[in-house]
């Protein structure tokens, strides 16, 4: 039933097994097709698998409009690692608000963009109102931009 | 070309399944 499929998703899901996490999103989608949930699993799994065309097309299939309809961080980061940075940005843009990994996220699009004095002055701000395992490496692509401001 | 990290794949989780399970 519904509850033991999600118990063996979240197991995969809890051991980052993301090939029989995958399978098991199917199984839940299978008896319950309108389950969020496991949609949002559905696309972390084929995100971390790197199969980021999938993930934008599932995203992107209208019929998964309302499974897909909160998850923008997701959608943007497969345009991004699609190196579509223009659509993530709008993706970015249009979700109702800006959480922090949406922030993180804007950063490197607009690096990408080689919009470098809007990506320091977002840095800036994210620096300033974080703390994470990851402000060395932030500190890293601040000089990155920093040198290409230069 | 300077050294520029991802760090949004950090931000790619799974959501909470607790209530699901
Ligand atoms: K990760």
């Amino acid at each position: 039933n519904l509850v033991q499929a999600y118990i063996e998703l979240n197991k995969y899901c809890q051991s980052g097994d993301y090939d029989r996490a995958l399978k098991a999103t199917g199984k839940v989608l299978q008896i319950a097709p309108n389950e969020q949930k496991a949609f949002h699993c559905k696309i972390v799994c084929l995100i971390q698998l790197h199969n980021f065309k999938e993930a934008l097309a599932v995203l992107s299939n209208p019929r998964n409009a309302a499974l897909a309809s909160e998850l923008h961080f997701e959608k943007a980061y497969t345009q991004y690692r699609l190196n579509c940075p223009k659509e993530a940005l709008q993706t970015v843009d249009n979700a109702p608000e800006l959480t922090p990994a949406l922030k993180e996220l804007r950063a490197q699009i607009l690096y990408r963009l080689e919009q470098y004095q809007d990506c320091y002055n977002l840095y800036r701000d994210i620096v300033k109102n974080t703390t994470d395992d990851y402000e060395d490496e932030r500190k890293t692509n601040m000089s990155a931009v920093v040198a290409n401001l230069a | 070309k300077p050294l520029f990290f991802d760090l949004a794949c950090n931000f790619v989780e799974f959501p909470n399944l607790d209530d699901k399970t």
